[in-house]
């Protein structure tokens, strides 16, 4: 086993001379145990790019097999060790973080292959010249990590499998707010929409900002069709104006309309927490029509709002609850919950009221209390992690 | 009512910008500034004020050139220098910022020690008694509160402007001296002229920006209303420290008094405030040292494990980032170990540590100078010449004097 600071700086020989400096080495990144496809050496001066069959490793020392070295195409899309992964971030998926490369573990067995990276304490003496010194060695297998291009932001995808797809939206978010500017794009490319999407949702505001604004224009009209109105209007008023005047165009009359009236709320009041999209029946629906109904859509709502003849609000239903009941009660007679808040209710109030009475989900309805959309318990976890996250930031 | 609150949502998002360059300019009017300022006042009068004038651009540029690398980027000043440079340039760099730091904070304590010796306390029990309540502070407090804290309690260098306006300075003098250099070749003068360079353009201010623009994720975009925060927060800066300068010069130096300890600086307060001036100057010290110490220790550990590739930040536990703490805890205590040793004088912490500050700015010049042409990094948003230009004077100027004084002490 060899350390890739081992190699960069090492004399290659020719009839037992030196002839050349090993400079970089370049991969075929999306094998699992990626062997070396170019070896780039500086030669009285020059640059040249050879292929590591030309190369032997005998007693510690590389010598070249012969005379005749071929010389292979330099192409600055290669992956190369020492330009894109030395010292470089590197996501770790399975710890779901980012971390540095202090160097890479590099196997000789009849080939060179990457065997993976050294992220520890000890990685950093080594090369500090350090080597005798040993506190803490961590390291970690290639297949447990995606690397990014250093001059474009790009994933190097494996051929066997995005690892990335894998990871949870809450997982990928942290690492988004956490990236630079062209790997977070660079992670969301290597996305699908959706997944994008939902990983975006769950980052911090500026982090959302920071994406939407930059991302390329197709990429954000297909990010922005998969995100919820609620979360587009989270950060709606804080977007670049053209930005937001594209989202208007890709969502179209109804949805812009509802992501300027949610966005037209503060964060710390009702309106600015709940959700814009709401499953609502009429209270003189049956259970047996509402199942109806359920067939139709692709998730099963958790909270029913109940609305009257006026199109006022007249309370809520758990779905679970409807478990209880006959196929042919009507929502009217079922409705377990019949508190809520206007738009403009701080979020102090709103805390009260599901601790006092354990709700899982409140109705928040307008002036003429028609109603505007829900708080479930999971938006107000979001608004406290959100304003944790303000005040710790430097 | 509707309209008032559109127009007030559309102003948010700059109020979301506006910070960083403010914030690290008035940071930069800290224990190490006030203290810089004054004896620049008291011992030169005016004649020091064009150097003032000259880092006023100095200052814009570095920060604005931190600034936009931070934009564009979306990374720290030592995550750029380890992904271009390595480990072993890193280490070096981030050796030379551990030692202007641990300087910066250590002339932090000894402000809040020269503080606390105004009102009697001795240092041996402000300096740490102040360090305590710092690591809880920063551990348990919020930064945002702290921010905020800060920011207002900063108005009290107003007080300079209205005390300098009080002691009537000579204007046409001050204002001539902005712009037209007064040099004397003494080793004094070159020592408080590093100082006055050292104290404004800081190593760990040129890390700080950096990391504030990245911590707020600002973007490209934003690219035009952060240069105005920059050059705004450099303006206000330096508008401070010449009031600063100005009452020392209308006072002290007029008088012929010389500053021995903080409480003879306080005398240029009089003007305003008569006796109650030591008072007032006391808590404008103690003011200024308490925020950098606190921020300093924090965005050094920040910084350095940062670019080692170690956990760092507030958001860990300390079993898991203990060389974030660990940093952190040693760096509060070493700037309190220098600060009550009680054969170094306070005010020779305050002050030469400004000057050292600006020697260790030298290499990393180098470094914000080579980053900040890359092409290939930037994107079209490196540097232009005259940007170039103006750092390879700062450079200099930082360079040649420091030459001078350094030959100055052998004759």
């Amino acid at each position: 086993m060899l350390y890739l600071s081992q190699l960069i700086g090492q004399k290659i020989y020719l009839d037992e001379k030196p002839y050349a400096t090993i400079l970089d080495m370049a991969i075929f990144e999306n094998r699992p145990h990626p062997p070396v496809s170019k070896i780039e050496i500086r030669h009285n001066k020059k640059k040249l790019t050879i292929s590591p069959d030309t190369l032997a490793y005998h007693d510690g020392k590389l010598v070249l097999k012969s005379h005749h070295i071929t010389q292979l195409p330099y192409d600055h899309k290669d992956f190369y060790l020492a330009e894109d992964l030395l010292d470089k971030q590197v996501i770790d998926t399975d710890g779901r973080r980012l971390v540095r490369v202090n160097d890479v573990i590099i196997e000789v067995n009849g080939e060179l292959k990457v065997a993976g990276i050294d992220i520890g304490f000890d990685g950093i003496l080594r090369r500090l010249g350090l080597g005798i010194l040993k506190f803490h060695q961590r390291v970690l297998p290639w297949s447990d990590i995606e690397a990014l291009d250093y001059e474009t932001g790009t994933i190097q995808l494996k051929l066997t499998q995005n690892k990335l797809r894998k990871m949870h939206p809450a997982d990928l978010a942290e690492i988004l707010e956490d990236a630079g500017t062209k790997e977070r794009l660079g992670i969301v490319a290597a996305l699908d929409a959706k997944q994008a999407a939902r990983a975006i949702e769950e980052a911090d505001d500026e982090t959302q900002i920071s994406i939407l604004d930059t991302l390329t224009p197709a990429a954000f009209r297909e990010i922005i069709n998969k995100m919820h109105v609620s979360e587009i209007a989270d950060v709606f008023h804080d977007l670049q104006p053209e930005r937001a005047r594209e989202i208007k165009s890709i969502l179209g009359d109804e949805k812009s309309h509802q992501v300027t009236n949610l966005s037209s709320f503060r964060d710390d009041v009702a309106g600015g927490i709940m959700r814009g999209h709401f499953f609502s029946a009429p209270a003189t629906a049956t259970i047996k029509e509402l199942q109806q109904e359920f067939i139709e859509l692709s998730s099963i709502p958790e909270t029913i709002v109940v609305i009257n003849s006026a199109g006022k609000y007249d309370g809520i239903i758990q779905t679970k609850d409807l478990l209880k009941f006959d196929r042919l009660a009507l929502l009217n007679d079922i409705i377990s919950e019949r508190k809520f808040v206007t738009t403009s209710a701080p979020f102090s109030d709103i805390m009260r009221l599901f601790a006092q009475y354990n709700l899982r989900s409140l109705a928040v309805v307008d002036k003429d209390k028609k109603p505007a959309g829900v708080i479930v318990i999971d938006d107000l976890l979001t608004f406290l992690e959100d304003e944790d996250n303000r005040n710790d930031n430097i | 009512m509707t309209t008032f609150k559109g127009a007030f949502i559309r102003i948010l998002p700059l109020l979301a910008i506006i910070g960083p360059g403010i914030i690290t300019g008035s940071a930069d009017n800290d224990a190490g500034g006030i203290t810089t300022y004054s004896l620049t006042g008291a011992q030169f009068g005016y004649s020091l004020l064009w150097v003032l004038f000259l880092t006023t651009f100095a200052l814009s540029i570095t920060q604005e050139v931190g600034a936009r690398m931070g934009l564009v980027t979306g990374k720290g000043l030592a995550s750029l220098i380890r992904e271009k440079f390595g480990i072993r340039w890193t280490t070096f760099i981030m050796g030379i910022l551990l030692i202007a730091n641990i300087g910066t904070i250590a002339a932090e304590f000894a402000g809040i020690a020269a503080a606390g010796e105004i009102f009697g306390i001795p240092r041996f029990i402000s300096a740490p008694i102040a360090g305590i309540i710092i690591y809880f502070l920063v551990l348990k407090g919020n930064f945002r509160k702290l921010e905020q804290i800060f920011l207002i309690s900063s108005l009290f260098y107003l007080v300079y402007v209205i005390s300098a306006i009080l002691a009537h300075p000579h204007w046409g003098i001050a204002l001539k001296s902005l712009v037209v250099p007064n040099i004397h070749f003494s080793k004094a003068y070159f020592l408080t002229l590093i100082a006055v360079i050292g104290t404004t353009i800081t190593p760990w201010g040129q890390f700080f920006i950096q990391d504030y623009v990245v911590d707020k994720k600002l973007t490209k975009e934003d690219i035009n209303i952060e240069r105005g925060d920059v050059f705004f927060g450099s303006f206000v800066t330096n508008f401070i420290s010449f009031f600063i300068i100005v009452a020392c010069a209308a006072t002290l130096f007029v008088s012929g008094k010389s500053i021995h300890d903080a409480k003879d600086a306080a005398f240029a307060l009089q003007p305003l405030v008569g006796n109650f001036a030591s008072f007032l100057f006391a808590f404008g010290l103690l003011n200024a040292s308490f925020f950098g110490a606190a921020v300093v220790p924090l965005s050094t550990s920040y910084v350095v494990t940062e670019a080692f590739g170690f956990e760092s930040g507030l958001n860990f536990n300390y079993s898991d980032a203990p060389l974030f703490y660990g940093l952190l805890a040693f760096l509060l205590g070493i700037g309190i170990l220098l600060t009550v040793l009680p054969f170094v004088p306070l005010l020779t912490i305050l002050f030469v540590t400004q000057a050292i500050n600006a020697v260790l700015l030298l290499p990393i010049l180098v470094f914000l100078y080579i980053l900040s042409n890359d092409k290939k990094l930037l994107n079209g948003y490196a540097n232009n010449s005259f940007i170039n230009v103006l750092i390879i004077i700062t450079f200099g100027a930082i360079a040649v004097s420091s030459l001078i004084y350094f030959f100055s002490l052998f004759n």
